[in-house]
């Protein structure tokens, strides 16, 4: 064995390869140019997403309960309130936000051009959201994901969990911190550490079971303070080789590769509604319109998800009650499709003005803990208010 | 100044025009003063040392294969800088970035290897560093040698990425900890 010493390595840092250095300057020279950028990309994204959820929290104050089925057209440009545009990436494009677009973000669009079409999530029929997580939470900063290499204190990325660990804006002391998630094929995002230990099985267990197969690769983009985003890139099957080092155009070839199918990316927007709903900042009235509910749905139609993905304080689990229960149907012989077709479609859509017993119990359950929740699944978005 | 065109400084160069100079002067001494002061601390002479670049600049031949203009100045400045470090540490400690980067990476005290030996020794481990870092993703491996070769401050990288000083100690850690394996695996001890 050869002894490294301070001077020895030094000195082979002098020999460090030119094109890394190269290649290492003009990074530096990028992120530098980047500071100068406008925020506007942020600004639109904010403010549509809190229009989303304004306009949940306006429809569910009735009590309703509603799903939104997904319209297959994108494209669409719908008429959000006070008469601004709203496209179908979920930005709002109204004049006095004009700006450049950001070429690093898919799916923005200037205003100048107007909104783009989107193309459609699924290729081959597997859902492929291309989900941006904003900093919509509760601190009103900036949400950093990694992959679960970073932080793993269950074993569960080892164990092929398609998990995720989120760190607080300042990457500690959040009470965000360290929430291990995985995220089904409907964007829901559910904090593991709260689940039960039944929840804990093998990846190929949720495969056939719960077809959350997604694993998933991050992606973190940086740009000054206040444009900050994190993107996410959910997609089944592939053991990601993907981290958040790679750029989109690395990750799209990885995923291309893969599946074997030309992958284009699709922005949907998933927030917690939950903190937009309890969090001061959020309750500014500047951010929230007046959607009405056909809003809310032509916004869900235009794939803006939203999810649980994290919330703030209990030790109580956030989607326990609702999952436990799910699981209880399962853990007594029910099949997991017909499972969750009791749950989703039976008891919401066909009967969605009068919920089941049992999941309006669990959703009661939830409300007692955590007021409000709005969420998205496959069939569109849902509201339940208690 | 900074939209210089390296292709013009290097024409320069290349036809041993002394406008190159100037040009290289106006546009990588900002970069050249900062790696000095990460390296050498506060009080060190910067002007020196963009003159020491200069004329190591003037004497040498900018290579795109092999970075082109801005790697041929960073490879100098950084050669530069490191040799007056060194010249400094063997009289004392030299109270600068370098130092601390140095001291968290925990390697022993320089020892007295022969400078051919040693040469060597850093040449077969440069090899097996640039290996690794081609290895890392994009942002470690800027977090790396933002660290280790720019010898810039925790405080500055995190700022230039945007993230907390926390997250970019942390996977300071991690670096190390991978260095230290891949060092392991080649037969390096640290």
């Amino acid at each position: 064995m050869k002894h490294i010493t301070e001077d020895i390595f030094n000195e082979a840092m002098n020999g460090l390869d030119p094109a890394l250095v190269a290649e290492h300057i003009s990074k530096r020279e990028e992120l530098e140019s980047n500071k100068t950028r406008p925020a506007r990309t942020y600004r639109l994204r904010r403010a549509a997403i809190a229009a989303v959820a304004a306009a949940a929290i306006a429809a569910g104050a009735a009590g309703a309960v509603f799903i939104a089925n997904r319209a297959p057209e994108p494209g669409a440009v719908s008429e959000g309130s006070a008469g601004e545009a709203v496209n179908n990436s979920g930005e709002n494009v109204s004049a006095d936000d004009s700006g450049e677009s950001d070429p690093d973000l898919p799916g923005t669009s200037s205003a100048e051009s107007g909104p783009e079409a989107l193309p459609s999530p699924y290729v081959n029929g597997v859902f492929f959201p291309y989900i941006y997580v904003d900093n919509l939470f509760h601190d009103m900063d900036v949400i950093k994901m990694y992959v679960q290499e970073d932080y793993d204190p269950y074993g569960l990325y080892e164990r092929g969990f398609p998990t995720i660990s989120v760190l607080s804006a300042n990457g500690e002391d959040s009470d965000d911190s360290g929430d291990v998630f995985y995220t089904n094929q409907y964007g829901i995002n559910i904090p593991i550490k709260y689940m039960s230990p039944d929840i804990f099985r093998p990846r190929e267990y949720f495969d056939s079971h719960m077809y959350i197969s997604c694993t998933l690769a991050c992606k973190l983009k940086y740009f000054e303070n206040e444009e900050r985003y994190a993107v996410l890139l959910f997609f089944p099957v592939i053991k990601p080789e993907i981290d958040l080092t790679h750029t989109k155009e690395e990750i799209v070839e990885i995923v291309e590769q893969a599946t074997g199918e030309p992958l284009e990316l699709k922005p949907v927007i998933v927030t917690n509604p939950y903190s937009i709903i309890d969090d001061e900042p959020y309750r500014s009235d500047e951010w929230f319109g007046t959607l009405d509910k056909e809003q809310i749905l032509a916004l869900a139609d235009q794939h803006v998800m939203m999810s649980y993905v994290c919330s703030v304080e209990g030790e109580r689990g956030y989607l326990n009650e609702n999952y436990d229960y799910y699981w209880s149907l399962i853990d007594n012989g029910m099949a997991e499709d017909e499972a969750r077709y009791y749950l989703w479609y039976n008891q919401l859509v066909i009967n969605q003005d009068e919920p089941g017993e049992e999941l309006l119990k669990a959703l009661n359950e939830w409300n007692e803990y955590h007021g409000d929740c709005v969420f998205a699944t496959e069939e569109g978005l849902i509201y339940w208010k208690g | 100044m900074f939209d210089i065109p390296d292709e013009t400084i290097t024409e320069y160069l290349l036809a041993r025009d002394e406008r190159a100079l100037e040009l290289a002067s106006a546009k990588y001494s900002p970069y050249i003063r900062r790696i000095a002061a990460n390296m050498l601390g506060g009080g060190c002479e910067a002007d020196e040392c963009v003159n020491d670049v200069m004329l190591a600049l003037w004497n040498a031949k900018p290579d795109e294969a092999r970075g082109g203009l801005s790697a041929l100045v960073a490879c100098i400045a950084r050669r530069v800088c490191a040799n007056r470090y060194n010249a400094a540490r063997s009289k004392k400690r030299v109270p600068s970035e370098l130092t601390e980067a140095l001291d968290d990476l925990a390697f022993a005290v320089p020892d007295e290897t022969a400078d051919t030996e040693r040469e060597f020794f850093a040449a077969e481990l440069a090899a097996v560093i640039n290996r690794w870092l081609k290895s890392l993703g994009g942002t470690d491996r800027f977090i790396f040698i933002s660290r280790y070769y720019d010898s810039e401050p925790v405080s500055a990288i995190s700022e230039r990425l945007g993230v907390s000083q926390s997250l970019i100690y942390k996977k300071l850690n991690k670096l190390k900890t991978k260095l230290k394996n891949e060092l392991e695996r080649n037969g390096y001890t640290v």
